[in-house]
């Protein structure tokens, strides 16, 4: 028998997810779409000024990670997050001071505008003194990032988005008014703490606004493989949440996407803001894309999208930064990553004696049987 | 009354606990409870009966069916200052949230450079003995041990489950609390009234003896204090009480005299809390032993089949008998 949605059956009984279209402002040349432009948030041209060097010097220390690496200096696996600055910066720029981020690993260019330092990013990527983490982690696990206001993140995905959920409880039984901005990929939206987070955050109606890095892969499994729906944004309908898709390559699309979303999860409860992106290089230095698993025209499409590139025309064309501008702000965040580096460098390594610290609050007799 | 003029009231372990939540969270509002089924209904074991009522939804939290839902909200609650007391139904269901648990409320104090703590307590009835099939009778104790960054706690007494449940709340480490179900309802003891703590990582030696040590916890307690009443050989009994960081020290002590243990568990032998006792034996007391090192523990099965449920589990006859068969070595 043919089954026609609607014939025998009454479509009012039925429920189906409905695709949102995606929130794009910059056009790839530096125009904007003007019935967008006018829409939430307006940003000042210094905040956007300030975006573009932010991005400028998450692409430089991405650049300089990735080469210090292939030195072996770069302790363990890194994770290049080229693609993904304008989301960092946006959602980042959306946040008050006091608000929490719950980050996943491929969120770099977020922790600059937190106001991590450049040392500190070095010396964790070095596993020197002077990482919070003690040299624990990988170089994109953030464990101990708490003076940020960074939660605590560990590879296993999702688990974060859960915590996330139980710390805005926290805030919120203690009066607080802080939203908790969550960050997970494509791949992160089919785990328990996806939905768990969903579950716990929508029924305590908690201050928790989810941002979806869609960049297409979970390392190289293609988002299809994640949902049936093109647009991940429409998991939010089920739980009765907020979902909203946007540019994640577009700064001007995610930031007032983002600032509409912090507030509305701020006095409404969560929201799930989906943010369109592409990562430009591999899922980490242990991982080959474009031979396996991407065609080079799909990453030389993504690339003609370049939210770094997209932000610097629209200021050129809007007079904002002049084309020798632009040069000096490229190399001065080149200097200060390279000098930053080399400051990590001469770091002493984390003593062996912190093996064994942090266990537990007290030392217990057991660790060093 | 006792000797300061406090009440005495007689309680089951249950009632116990449920008077540590009831003091704990009068003194701390920072203390919250959450779980399946602890607000209204106060538990399907009633350890949360009348919580509710006394402090409100918003501390006695009935939340989604989701342990790892659980855990993982519980660990977020703690890093934002609360003390939360999460119960897991059956110890069955932990594993829905094992990640939760193992990877990262376990390893939170340490992959953070010491920057984060989730003092979060982890309630969960446990044990066979109560015909309940797989997945209402495990006792998995050795797994949440090996995960290193947990406390493990289990009370074999209604006044030990009280005064440890406060320490384990009071403290700034997560806690896997360990209840035995078996020992809900019975036996009763009299139990203070108001404040006192059992401090966690000091075993109790429940009878003391010569002959022979036997080291248990939980649930075998009670079973190995009747086998040593009635074994003809002089046994000393020692209750754990908290599994990490067990108590070695008197462990030792014991066996130094006596030269001879026998562990007893219900949990499967293979693999269990049993062998790192044993292996710690050996290695730091092995010359003072004059008979090999026993252990009394449920067999390597699934814990455990409604048919069998008696069979399986660890009796006062295996445990004397096995005191027996080591007094025969000398």
């Amino acid at each position: 028998m043919e089954v026609e949605v609607g014939k025998e059956f009454p479509a009012r009984y039925m429920v189906e997810a409905r695709e949102p279209e995606v929130f794009t402002v910059l056009k790839p040349d530096g125009d904007v779409v003007e019935e967008n432009y006018g829409v939430g948030y307006k940003p000042s041209w210094e905040e956007l000024v300030s975006a573009y060097k932010y991005m400028v010097l998450g692409r430089a220390l991405d650049k300089y990670a990735l080469l210090y690496h292939r030195m072996g200096k770069v302790k363990s696996t890194y994770a290049p997050h080229e693609g993904h600055e304008a989301a960092d910066v946006g959602t980042a720029m959306a946040l008050r001071p006091e608000d929490w981020i719950a980050p996943y690993y491929r969120n770099l260019t977020l922790l600059l505008v937190r106001g991590v330092p450049l040392e500190v990013l070095w010396a964790k990527f070095m596993a020197k003194l002077g990482d919070p983490d003690k040299g624990r982690n990988l170089a994109v696990e953030w464990g101990g990032f708490r003076q940020w206001r960074l939660l605590s993140f560990g590879a296993p995905i999702g688990h974060h988005l859960i915590a996330a959920a139980g710390f805005a409880y926290g805030l919120r039984y203690r009066g607080g008014r802080e939203v908790v901005a969550a960050y997970v990929g494509d791949g992160g939206t089919s785990t328990n703490g996806f939905y768990s987070s969903l579950i716990f955050s929508s029924v305590f109606s908690l201050p928790v606004a989810i941002f979806i890095y869609n960049n297409g892969y979970a390392i190289s499994v293609p988002s299809s493989r994640q949902s049936k729906t093109k647009r991940l944004a429409t998991r939010a309908a089920g739980f009765g949440v907020l979902g909203i898709a946007a540019d994640g390559m577009d700064l001007l699309a995610t930031l007032k996407a983002a600032k509409f979303a912090v507030e509305y999860a701020r006095s409404n409860g969560p929201v799930l803001v989906e943010l369109v992106t592409y990562r430009f290089g591999p899922h980490t230095t242990a991982d080959d894309p474009q031979t396996k698993y991407r065609d080079r025209a799909e990453v030389e499409e993504a690339k003609s999208r370049d939210p770094v590139a997209r932000l610097e025309k629209f200021l050129l064309r809007n007079g904002l930064l002049s084309e020798g501008e632009v040069k000096s702000i490229w190399q001065e965040a080149e200097e200060r990553v390279k000098s930053a580096a080399k400051q990590a460098e001469s770091l002493p390594d984390v003593p062996p004696e912190e093996l064994y610290t942090d266990m537990f609050e007290e030392e217990v007799w057991i660790t060093r049987d | 009354m006792d000797n300061q003029g406090l009440a005495m009231p007689v309680l089951n372990m249950a009632k116990a606990i449920n008077a540590a939540l009831h003091e704990e969270m009068e003194r701390d509002p920072s203390v919250v409870v959450l779980g399946e089924d602890v607000g209204k209904r106060g538990g399907v074991f009633l350890v949360t009966e009348g919580l509710y009522e006394r402090f409100g939804p918003s501390r006695v939290i009935d939340t989604p069916l989701s342990e790892g839902g659980i855990i993982g909200f519980a660990m977020g609650m703690a890093m934002a200052g609360l003390r939360p007391v999460a119960e897991i139904q059956f110890v069955d269901f932990i594993w829905l949230g094992a990640d939760e648990l193992i990877n990262h409320l376990a390893k939170l104090r340490y992959r953070s450079g010491g920057n984060y703590a989730a003092p979060v307590v982890v309630r969960s009835p446990y044990g066979a003995g109560v015909k309940s099939g797989l997945y209402h009778s495990q006792s998995p104790e050795a797994h949440f041990a090996h995960a290193l960054g947990l406390k493990v706690v289990v009370p074999s007494t209604p006044y030990d489950a009280k005064g440890l449940l406060k320490s384990a709340i009071r403290g700034n480490d997560p806690v896997v609390f360990l209840e035995p179900k078996l020992l809900y309802r019975a036996p009763r003891e009299e139990v203070p009234e108001g404040d006192y703590t059992v401090p966690l990582g000091k075993a109790r030696v429940v009878a003391e003896g010569d002959d022979v040590t036997v080291v248990t916890y939980g649930s075998m307690v009670h079973r190995a204090v009747e086998a040593a009443k009635r074994a003809k050989a002089s046994v000393e009994v020692i209750d754990l009480r908290t599994l990490v960081p067990w108590d070695a020290e008197t462990v030792l002590k014991s066996v130094k005299k006596t030269g001879r243990v026998l562990i007893v568990h219900e949990a499967p032998k293979f693999a269990g809390f049993g062998a790192e006792i044993a292996a710690t034996v050996a290695e730091k007391a092995i010359d003072y032993l004059r008979a090999p090192i026993r252990r009394v523990a449920g067999p390597n099965v699934h814990q455990s089949p409604v048919a069998h449920d008696e069979l399986y589990m660890p009796t006062v006859e295996k445990i004397l008998a096995a005191v027996e068969e080591l007094m025969g070595y000398d």
